[in-house]
């Protein structure tokens, strides 16, 4: 079950616009949402009003605007969804739900967070790092990239007093190679006390091995293909690390603690 | 004076406030729905497949959006009976609607089983009798397809159950009409109809096909001309009530069912896309059995046979 009761309605597209080749920024209009709203939770918003494409598609709040109303999400272009959202015009009287799931724990020590983000990956970290250093944590967030085509966030994170350091293996960013292989250097030369992860499965896996290992407490955002978002069709699961049962992404998560997940069910 | 409410339904002994039911497997045990509208507006609540021990559903991937569809492999993920009882009845019981059991054996002797366990409990108004599960690998499906087996697992629910009796189809038959009538000698007292049509994707990159289980249920816009032709069938087929569904997403699609012969209707997908979509259909055919100047939407049932 969600938290609150989520909002499902329409919000007005405030600003659409392209921050990098494929990645673009929607902000949306909904006092109703930003008000309840916490980092780590998502949106699921209609990119078409017909039938096709017929199911929602789910996004990370990239930003939490309490003070104009506002919520934001930053997406990627990757097939016909994005692509209709890509063309959401000023105005645009968007259909959506949320917030949904569950967000990041930040009850827990966290005076020195690591923030781990693989591309879009990226897109939770701002809102749960303006929580976090409003609490005068420090934050070092490793960010790893194809190419620097995928980058983005760089400037806000930097802005608010995040310390980034980019990985790409086409060496656009600071460290030449991947996320993971950053993770573990920077591991070994510096303590956490909490870690937070966003990105593809593969680079999960490897980051929670890494981060249990150096004993860092590790939350992992997850993504999987959604229908409802709301826990209706019990269709987005992870196994749980018990080797018994699942988790639902949509209402257990999408963050879950990573020892609790086993993330060796990808086939 | 007394408002009549235009979509007052009655079907098999059972007074609902509207032929609008929801679509077992999509929309849990109703909970999520509830933070959206009020349950008393829905017909019957029609729960999540139960079965007699819990399953934690198919590994894998579960779902595949096509298009104007949905291919679902969940595979009847339930806390089994005892738990469904103590876990979910309580609260489904508080809520102002009928709730339909829906209830999936891997063989006679669970189907029986399951009638039997949940004859007496308090709050459940009719089971509904699913042979028509593509997802689990034995029983479910199978049951479905034959009308000796359809018919067997029938009776013995009967023996077993007071309770009004709902028999839910499989639309991957060549004869619905054949097990519909089946079903209605054996005891049912209404039949639903359809489940998920059996439907796959491939991965072109891996060359495999994409759910685990091969097979999956198409549901969704996509498969109701589908579906709304089966229920015209079985309405002619058969003198028990019929809950037809399959991809119902507008109020459009709900009466084009209710010409069709069904005295309910069932919305799955629908809702998981818009969990509003509920109260909207029903708004909807309020107004449009006013329109019609029909007293109650019964009156339109199965006009388009004439
Ligand atoms: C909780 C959650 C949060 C997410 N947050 C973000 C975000 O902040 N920014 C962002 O760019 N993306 C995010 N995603 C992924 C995003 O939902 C998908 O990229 C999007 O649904 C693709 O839609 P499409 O129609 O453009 O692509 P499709 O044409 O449907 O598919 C294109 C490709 O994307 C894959 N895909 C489709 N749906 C998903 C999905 N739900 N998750 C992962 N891969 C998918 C498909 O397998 C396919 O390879 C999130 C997903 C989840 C579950
Ligand atoms: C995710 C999902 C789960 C389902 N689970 C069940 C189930 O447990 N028992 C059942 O009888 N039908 C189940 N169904 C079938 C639906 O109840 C319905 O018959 C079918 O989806 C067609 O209606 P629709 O197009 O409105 O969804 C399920 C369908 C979906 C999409």
């Amino acid at each position: 079950m969600v938290e609150h009761r989520p909002y499902c309605g329409i919000a007005e597209a405030v600003e659409n616009v392209k921050v990098a080749p494929k990645i673009w920024r929607l902000t949306l209009y909904t006092p109703e949402i930003a008000t309840a709203a916490k980092p780590g939770q998502f949106v699921n918003i209609r990119a078409s009003s017909q039938h096709d494409p017929l199911l929602r598609r789910p996004f990370s709040l990239n930003r939490i605007d309490r003070a104009k109303g506002t919520i934001s999400v930053l997406y990627r272009v990757v097939g016909r969804g994005t692509e209709l959202i890509s063309l959401f015009r000023l105005g645009e009287k968007v259909d959506l739900i949320g917030p949904l799931g569950k967000g990041f724990a930040t009850s827990h020590p966290r005076q020195n967070s690591l923030f781990v983000a693989g591309g879009m990956g990226i897109a939770p970290f701002f809102p749960l790092a303006e929580i976090l250093l409003a609490d005068k944590a420090t934050i070092t967030c490793l960010y790893g990239v194809r190419c620097a085509d995928d980058l983005a966030e760089v400037s806000h994170l930097e802005t608010i007093g995040v310390k980034v350091v980019t990985a790409s293996e086409d060496g656009c960013g600071h460290y030449h190679g991947q996320v993971t292989d950053l993770l573990a250097a920077t591991l070994r030369q510096e303590d956490f006390s909490l870690g937070f992860a966003c990105g593809p499965h593969a680079m999960l896996s490897a980051t929670k091995d890494l981060c249990l290992a150096a004993k860092l407490p590790l939350q992992v955002s997850l993504e999987s293909i959604m229908a409802c978002g709301l826990g209706l069709c019990l269709g987005c699961t992870c196994p749980k690390s018990n080797g018994e049962d699942y988790w639902h992404i949509c209402t257990d998560g999408p963050v879950l603690w990573a020892e609790e997940v086993d993330f060796a069910w990808k086939r | 004076m007394e408002k009549i409410n235009p979509l007052a339904t009655s079907l098999a002994g059972l007074s609902l406030s509207s032929p609008l039911v929801t679509a077992s497997g999509t929309c849990g045990y109703a909970r999520e729905l509830s933070q959206f509208f009020d349950l008393g507006m829905l017909g019957a609540i029609v729960v999540k497949g139960i079965t007699l021990a819990p399953r934690t559903g198919n590994p894998g991937t579960r779902l595949i959006e096509t298009p104007a569809g949905l291919i679902n492999s969940i595979g009847l993920e339930n806390p089994g009976v005892e738990k469904f009882i103590s876990g979910e009845m309580p609260f489904l019981r508080q809520q102002h609607a009928p709730v339909i059991v829906n209830i999936s054996g891997n063989t006679e002797e669970e189907y029986a089983a399951l009638a039997a366990r949940l004859d007496k409990v308090a709050g459940v108004s009719a089971l509904e009798v699913n042979i028509s599960c593509p997802n689990v690998k034995t029983g479910g499906m199978a049951f479905g397809a034959c009308t000796i087996a359809a018919s067997r697992v029938t009776t013995l629910v009967r023996q077993h159950s007071q309770l009004p009796l709902i028999v839910k189809l499989s639309p991957n038959v060549t004869d619905i009409a054949a097990i519909a009538r089946a079903v209605e000698d054996a005891g049912a007292d209404a039949i639903s109809l359809i489940n998920t049509l059996l439907g796959m994707a491939i991965d072109i990159e891996t060359r495999r096909p994409i759910l685990r289980g091969t097979f999956g249920g198409l549901s969704g816009p996509a498969i109701k001309p589908v579906a709304l032709r089966m229920v015209y069938q079985v309405f002619r087929a058969v003198k028990i009530p019929v809950i037809g569904m399959g991809g119902i997403s507008t109020w459009q699609d709900a009466a084009e069912f209710i010409l069709a012969g069904a005295t309910a209707v069932g919305i799955g997908t629908a809702s998981m896309v818009n969990p509003l979509a509920i109260p909207t259909i029903h708004q909807g055919l309020q107004a449009y059995a006013t329109r019609q100047g029909v007293r109650n939407i019964a009156e339109l049932r199965g006009m388009a046979h004439q």
